[in-house]
This record gives structure tokens, C-alpha cells and sequence, in this order.
């Protein structure tokens, strides 16, 4: 093998090697929120109210009791911070900050009370 | 008398060589306050459209200086940029990944097709420019059979959005949400309410240094010396064909580059013509600014897409105001983009004429 070869070998070794990761950190992946009550393993955890969720530190979305709500990602490693807020949806009771990684074969559907319940399972399929 | 006469010579030659932009000018002096629009407003226009279409003019200017004209081949470019762009919605990578994503996908097949174009051109010296205008159309029936066939039978796509509803083929418009201007909101920056599309104009900016740089390269010198006469460049031991060859590729892969940048300005793309405007519009903004079948440089490129565009804003309105029918804007828009080709090439004709009048002047003297 050339000089000439091996170089346009690394060039093309590279540039897959690039679009192999420009594919992994720009695919976007839908996520649902859902903060209803939810059976896993035979646990139930119920939702207890209106709660503001917000992914990547992006725009949070409020979802009232028996809500959905759905928001984009980009790549595969993430946090989500879900705020629990009081009756008068005015004041923040409690917080919790998880990070996760994307497999799209558990699913994509995050039940916002698993979370709050402390499950370990709280992704779901849909 | 002979000073006179030199005196009028050289406005003659002056109004001839810039007769394009001078009628351009005049048009849009006449325009603008006809319109209405505020001077705000038309800045905003004309940054956008600059950065959105000044990378894809710009990739002409590699065939000119190889004495190849203007290259409507750079559709074939498009075309490649717009697969690139399919494939990547299909598997629905977003941002500035994603766009990155495609020019890597599209790059190998607009060097193919730029080469193809590049040996069909060799074969045709001479009468590149039409033969290249005829390839797109060619082209053109390719791309519509492998998108509207192809896709979904022979090359997998699974996004049932993009999908037709038999469930093979594109369809008419592929929306381009997930990169929708992520190159020209990856820098904000806004002044006086003016938002300015900072990474844009960094990409085209280091486009122009290419441009620069390439010829004074080697490669660059032979481009130019084929460009003057391939028989001198032929003695002087310049690969003639593999020269013109590689200027194709050059100017298609950058108009695949050039048009990926402008979808992801309008976010949307009609799958069967977007491509079909981008050579048309791109060479005409070109002539516009001034340059000729023969002689291009980067001023021409930002002049023409100011001055073609700025018509295309205001010519509606104008129309509007002037004989109450927006219609008539719309008619003139593609009047003056095809008619200003027609133009550019009589002109260039005329001038050619011209220029060896006044050379064989010069020789003979005041005699």
C-alpha cells in the first residue's frame, strides 16, 4: 500500500468515523412525560400532582394530574429535573435530578410518579 | 480629439463591462421608495438572503476561472445535498450534527456527479454551458425516479412522515424542522433589532479564503492557464482534461455544501424542485453583480446577491403600489432572472466584439 493510498484510507476512516458520531450526538429522540398512576412490578405509584419537568435544563413543561406531555432530545445522555409543586401550582415542595441514557428498546415513555416513588424502572414501553 | 475619443472609449467600455449592475441599480433606486419598506426591514432581508445564498454562488467561481462559464451543472451538487438532507430526516438527526451528517453523506455523491459532469463537459468544449444546463434536466429525471422510486423500496426509510402513502417515494415536501437555521442561530447576535447570522457569514467568510488561497495554488494557476487557452496550457504540460475534471467536482461538491446551508435557512424543501431554482437563481444573482461568463470574482458574488435579491423583495410591493397588483412583482421576479442570463450573454458577446475592436485600435495607433 502507497503513501498516497494510506492517506485517502485515513480520510475515509475519519469521515465515517465523524459521521459516526455526528449521527449518535445529533439523532433526536421523543420523549413522553407522563405523570399518571402507574403499576410496575405491583407497585403502584400515584401521582400526587401538578409537577414541572424540565429535560437538558430546557423549558420546563407543567403537567397537572393524569398529563402528558412530550419533548425532543438531541443525543443520547441526559438529566431531567421534575419540580413538585403546591396546590396553588405557585411554590416548588420538592425536587428531584436524575441523569439516564437513551435505549430506545426500554422505551420512551417516563412515568414522572415512578420517579418521584424512587423506582429504578421508570422508563417504560409505550 | 484622440483624448476625446479615448475619453468616450473608456466610459463606453465602463458602461459595457458593468451594464448589468448599472441597470440593476437604477431599477432598485427607482424601487425601494416605490415599495414603502422601511430601511430596517430591508437590511434584515438582505443579511438573510446573503448568507443564505452566497455560499451557493460562490461555488461558481471555480468553472469560470477554468474557462468552463457558468457551471449550471451545480444543480447535480444540489441534488446530492438534498439526498443527504432526506436521509438525515429519516433518521431524524437534528441541529448542527445533522447537518454536518448530510454534507459528509452527500459529499461522495456530488463527487461522483461532478465528475461524470466534468467528463461529459470534456467531451463538449466549448459548449459547456449549455451542455451542462441539458445535464441538469437529465439529471433532474435521474433524481425525480431514484427519490420517487428508490426511496422506501430500494434505499430503507422508515419515517412514515416523509413516506408517500403507498409506501414508497417522498414526498412533495420534506420538512427540515430538526436543522431549520441551526447554522445561523449557532452564533447569536443581534444589533439594533437586526439579527445578524453570525456562524453563516464565518462559513461563507472562510469559503472566500478558499477561493483566495486556491488560486494561487498550483492547481489554481493551471485552472487559469486552461482557462486562457487549453492548447498553450496543453504544451506547457497542464493535464488539460483532469484540470476542468477537477474544477467540476470542486464547484458541484460546494453547490451541494451551498444548497444544504441554504434549506436549513428556509427549513422546509420542496423534494421535486428545490434544485431546480438553485442553479438559475445562483447564476443570475451572479451576473447581476457584474461578473461575465468569462471573469467572476468574489465582489460579483456579494454585489449580485444584494442587488438580484433586493429586486426580489421589493418588486412585489412595487408592483402592489405602483399598479395595485402584487401578481406583477412575481412575473418580473422570474423575467429578470431568466432575461438578466439572456442579457449577460449578449452582453458578453457584444463585448468580446468589443474588446478586440479597441485591441486592434490600440495596435494601429492614432494612425
Amino acid at each position: 500500500m502507497n503513501k498516497r493510498m494510506t492517506v485517502n484510507f485515513g480520510i475515509i476512516l475519519f469521515f465515517a468515523l465523524l459521521a459516526i458520531f455526528l449521527y449518535n450526538s445529533g439523532k433526536g429522540y421523543d420523549l413522553l412525560l407522563d405523570n399518571q398512576t402507574v403499576n410496575i412490578d405491583g407497585i403502584i405509584f400515584e401521582a400526587s400532582g401538578t409537577v414541572r419537568v424540565s429535560v437538558d435544563g430546557g423549558e420546563p413543561i407543567e403537567l397537572w394530574i393524569d398529563d402528558r406531555g412530550m419533548t425532543t432530545v438531541r443525543g443520547k445522555k441526559h438529566s431531567i429535573r421534575i419540580e413538585v409543586l403546591d396546590e396553588n401550582e405557585e411554590q416548588v415542595i420538592s425536587s428531584v435530578e436524575k441523569s439516564f441514557v437513551i435505549d430506545t428498546e426500554k422505551g420512551n415513555l417516563f412515568s414522572i410518579p415512578a420517579i418521584l416513588g424512587g423506582s429504578s424502572d421508570w422508563v417504560i414501553p409505550r | 480629439m484622440s483624448r476625446k475619443l479615448l475619453t468616450k472609449d473608456n466610459i463606453q467600455h465602463f458602461g459595457i463591462s458593468n451594464a448589468v449592475p448599472i441597470i440593476f441599480i437604477l431599477l432598485s433606486s427607482f424601487a425601494i421608495p416605490v415599495s414603502r419598506f422601511s430601511g430596517e426591514y430591508l437590511v434584515q432581508e438582505m443579511l438573510v438572503r446573503l448568507s443564505r445564498d452566497s455560499f451557493l454562488v460562490l461555488s461558481l467561481l471555480i468553472p469560470i476561472m477554468a474557462g468552463m462559464g457558468l457551471n449550471f451543472g451545480m444543480v447535480l451538487g444540489a441534488m446530492a445535498g438534498e439526498i443527504g438532507l432526506i436521509l438525515i430526516t429519516d433518521w431524524n438527526v437534528m441541529g448542527i450534527q445533522g447537518m454536518a451528517l448530510a454534507m459528509i453523506i452527500s459529499t461522495p455523491l456530488a463527487i461522483l456527479l461532478g465528475w461524470m459532469c466534468g467528463a461529459i463537459l470534456n467531451r463538449a468544449k466549448g459548449r459547456e454551458m449549455v451542455t451542462s444546463f441539458i445535464l441538469g434536466f437529465f439529471m433532474n429525471g435521474v433524481y425525480q425516479l431514484v427519490v420517487l422510486y428508490g426511496f422506501g423500496k430500494v434505499v430503507p426509510v422508515r419515517n412514515p412522515q416523509l413516506l408517500l402513502s403507498r409506501g414508497f417515494g417522498i414526498r412533495n415536501v420534506t420538512n427540515l424542522e430538526g436543522i431549520r437555521k441551526c447554522l445561523d442561530n449557532l452564533i447569536p447576535l443581534s444589533i439594533g433589532g437586526i439579527s445578524v447570522p453570525v456562524a453563516t457569514f464565518v462559513v461563507i467568510a472562510l469559503f472566500c479564503i478558499f477561493v483566495m488561497w486556491f488560486k494561487n495554488t498550483k492547481l489554481g494557476q493551471d485552472m487559469r492557464a486552461v482557462g486562457q487557452d487549453m492548447d498553450v496550457a496543453r504544451s506547457a504540460g497542464i493535464e488539460v482534461e483532469r484540470t476542468r475534471i477537477i474544477s467540476i467536482v470542486i464547484s458541484t461538491v460546494l453547490a451541494c455544501y451551498g444548497q444544504i446551508i441554504f434549506l436549513q435557512n428556509i427549513g422546509t424543501m420542496n423534494t421535486y424542485n428545490s434544485h431546480e431554482q438553485a442553479g438559475m437563481f445562483a447564476i443570475a444573482a451572479l451576473l447581476v453583480g457584474g461578473a461575465s461568463v468569462a471573469k467572476a470574482t468574489i465582489p460579483n458574488v456579494f454585489v449580485g446577491v444584494v442587488l438580484f435579491h433586493l429586486m426580489f423583495v421589493v418588486s412585489p410591493m412595487a408592483g402592489k403600489y405602483l399598479i395595485g397588483q402584487a401578481q406583477l412583482g412575481e412575473y418580473f421576479r422570474v423575467f429578470v432572472s431568466y432575461g438578466i442570463i439572456a442579457i449577460a450573454l449578449a452582453l458578453h458577446a457584444w463585448k468580446r466584439f468589443k474588446d478586440r475592436e479597441r485591441a486592434r485600435r490600440a495596435l494601429r495607433g492614432n494612425a
